[in-house]
């Protein structure tokens, strides 16, 4: 589904050159669910937003399905953002003058339906918000919010989650309930790539990538 | 999501930033309202005002002698009437002077009083100005008489006069001015023809000319250049410290103009893109995350353009009707000549709610073109 080849992404922080990706190559295959390891600095964000068309190799290709990624233009690649990728990050970037079903609702890539606002009121439900559908984000506990940022993933029924980090800001409690989802996700038949810290997820993933200094040390 | 939707619900979460972006459109508004009413009724009033100054300009023969003339106050020499018909021919919108009147001036005696007798023609004025004729219109078998005529002869406002053979009833109250109008008799050029046995004749035109020039131009030589390819027969006469109090008067207004209200959308615009330019920073994890929703530039872009254009509606509304107000309000005590044609302009409100719409967006379009050029993963990174 999604092939990295020989992927190197180099940044200019201050002055100096920083190598994210060194020659990363690895295929994600459809319903896998991939824990993606490492120190910080390994160049685990850099590889979540390369895959989900966010940010632009400096060598190297993504394929995407058949989708040569970053031969598509912006706007190709958005639109197939919007209906075929989730993000869930771990600061959650919800919106915040926008209540519950509003930022599930802003997924929706055109004006939303009646459709997406069932689909967004069943997610609510599902993710135990359902009760709180007019409030706004910082009315919300934050394990409430990563919940949220899941469901507003979830809207399009990608095929795919990248998620970063997403139990990084939760007490152990909520960080199962929201790994919870992510099982769910994949047992439907999803592809989850998860970036992580912790071992919390690796009794369910299939599949651990390792990364240091960019590299690929252990798959 | 809609993106109206999408906007008002931020713009009541940031409200301050709303407040404030709402606040100095909303001035500039008032200001373009007042000053734009305020152009008007000073462009009238600063009209009368000059008008009221009198004409600065005197056409004489040739061949006059100015010792006599300044002396007696007109020229003993004539010319025909006609040459002020063929100058106000010549009255365009490309010349340099307007509100033509012809007359005939001499001096006289009216019961052992001398007196200076001065009959005006009609005033001829540029085509399509529709300008009011200078000083006072003297209807037939009338006269206006200066104070001192009015004194020594016993006279005032409704009397009958015997000036020569003819019996004019006076129509004016006679005030003393302390000018030489105070020993004149105005009349009808033709009565004063006649009077003075010189039918057919004036011996002066007196006009006003319309040059605001800069210091470094001689409007005289101006003046001269156009009047004598006319009339080459002709002794322009200018009052120059009339014509300067005119210019004056004038280039201050222009001045004012051409400086307050660009000054103000400058600094509006600029407050307003500084607003907008904070509304992007802040926004910097919201423009990430709806780039990874898949969100276009385009509405990116429409978030803080519409948010703008939404503002500006808002400060239109405020800015026309408060700017309406205070010029109505105390419009009166700046400019009591004119009061009574202040008043509301309609088209101008019109106009304001359409353009300050745009000139919002305009303001924010730069901020808009920051946050559509953003990259996202570095937001999105900085956990």
């Amino acid at each position: 589904m999604i092939r990295c080849d020989e992927v190197t992404k180099t940044f200019c922080k201050n002055g100096s050159k920083v190598l994210s990706l060194d020659r990363f190559t690895a295929d994600i295959r459809d319903g896998e669910f991939i824990a993606v390891r490492g120190p910080s600095g390994s160049g685990k964000t850099t590889l979540l937003l390369t895959l989900g068309g966010m940010q632009r190799p400096s060598t190297g290709k993504v394929q995407f399905d058949e989708h040569d990624l970053y031969a598509l233009s912006q706007a190709e690649r958005a639109n197939l953002r919007s209906r075929q990728i989730g993000f869930v990050f771990q600061m959650f970037y919800l919106v915040p003058y926008l209540d519950l079903l509003g930022n599930v609702l802003l997924a929706s890539p055109g004006k939303p339906g009646k459709v997406e606002r069932q689909r967004a009121a069943e997610l609510l439900e599902q993710f135990g918000l359902s009760n709180r559908i007019a409030h706004r984000p910082d009315e919300l506990s934050a394990g409430e919010r990563q919940r949220l940022a899941v469901a507003r993933a979830l809207l399009n029924r990608p095929k795919i989650l990248l998620a970063d980090e997403p139990t990084g800001n939760l007490d152990p409690d909520n960080a199962a309930v929201v790994i919870d989802h992510f099982v769910q996700f994949h047992q439907s038949g999803g592809t989850v790539v998860l970036v992580t810290h912790g071992t919390a997820a690796d009794t369910f993933a299939n599949r651990i990538i390792r990364l240091n200094q960019g590299r690929l040390s252990g798959d | 999501m809609q993106l109206w939707t999408q906007i008002i619900c931020e713009v009541g979460f940031r409200k301050l930033n709303a407040f404030f972006s709402v606040l100095g459109l909303t001035l500039a508004v008032i200001i373009v309202v007042a000053s734009q009413l305020i152009a008007e009724s000073d462009e009238r009033e600063t009209r009368r005002v000059t008008r009221d100054m009198g004409f600065n300009l005197r056409l004489i023969p040739a061949e006059t002698d100015l010792g006599q003339f300044y002396r007696d106050g007109f020229s003993r020499f004539a010319m025909d009437a006609t040459t002020l018909d063929r100058l106000a021919t010549q009255l365009t919108n490309n010349v340099s002077f307007n509100h033509l009147v012809g007359s005939l001036r001499r001096g006289y005696t009216i019961n052992g009083q001398s007196i200076l007798l001065v009959g005006l023609s009609k005033t001829y004025v540029a085509p399509g100005q529709g300008k009011k004729p200078m000083g006072f219109v003297i209807k037939t078998n009338t006269i206006h008489i200066g104070s001192e005529i009015a004194r020594v002869q016993v006279k005032n406002k409704g009397d009958t006069m015997q000036v020569g053979m003819q019996q004019f009833q006076i129509s004016n109250d006679p005030i003393e001015t302390g000018t030489s109008d105070d020993i004149t008799i105005f009349a009808r050029l033709e009565d004063v023809q006649s009077i003075l046995g010189l039918s057919g004749k004036i011996n002066e035109i007196e006009a006003i000319d319309c040059l605001c020039l800069t210091a470094d131009e001689d409007p005289l030589a101006i003046l001269r250049k156009e009047i004598g390819d006319i009339l080459p027969d002709v002794q322009v006469v200018h009052k120059q410290k009339l014509a300067d109090a005119r210019a004056k008067q004038r280039q201050t207004r222009e001045k004012v103009n051409a400086v307050v209200l660009p000054s103000v959308l400058l600094a509006s615009a600029v407050w307003v893109a500084l607003l907008a330019v904070f509304n992007v920073r802040d926004r910097r994890q919201e423009i990430g995350i709806l780039r990874a929703l898949g969100k276009s530039g385009w509405r990116i872009a429409g978030l803080f353009l519409g948010k703008a254009v939404l503002l500006g509606f808002v400060a239109a509304g405020f800015g026309v009707v408060f700017g309406m107000w205070a010029v109505l309000e105390f419009g009166p005590s700046l400019f009591p000549v004119t009061k009574k044609a202040i008043q509301v302009n309609p088209l101008l409100a019109f106009q304001l709610v359409f353009a300050t719409p745009l000139f919002a967006a305009f303001a924010s379009f730069i901020p808009a073109m920051l946050a559509v050029s953003h990259d996202p993963a570095e937001t999105l990174r900085e956990d």
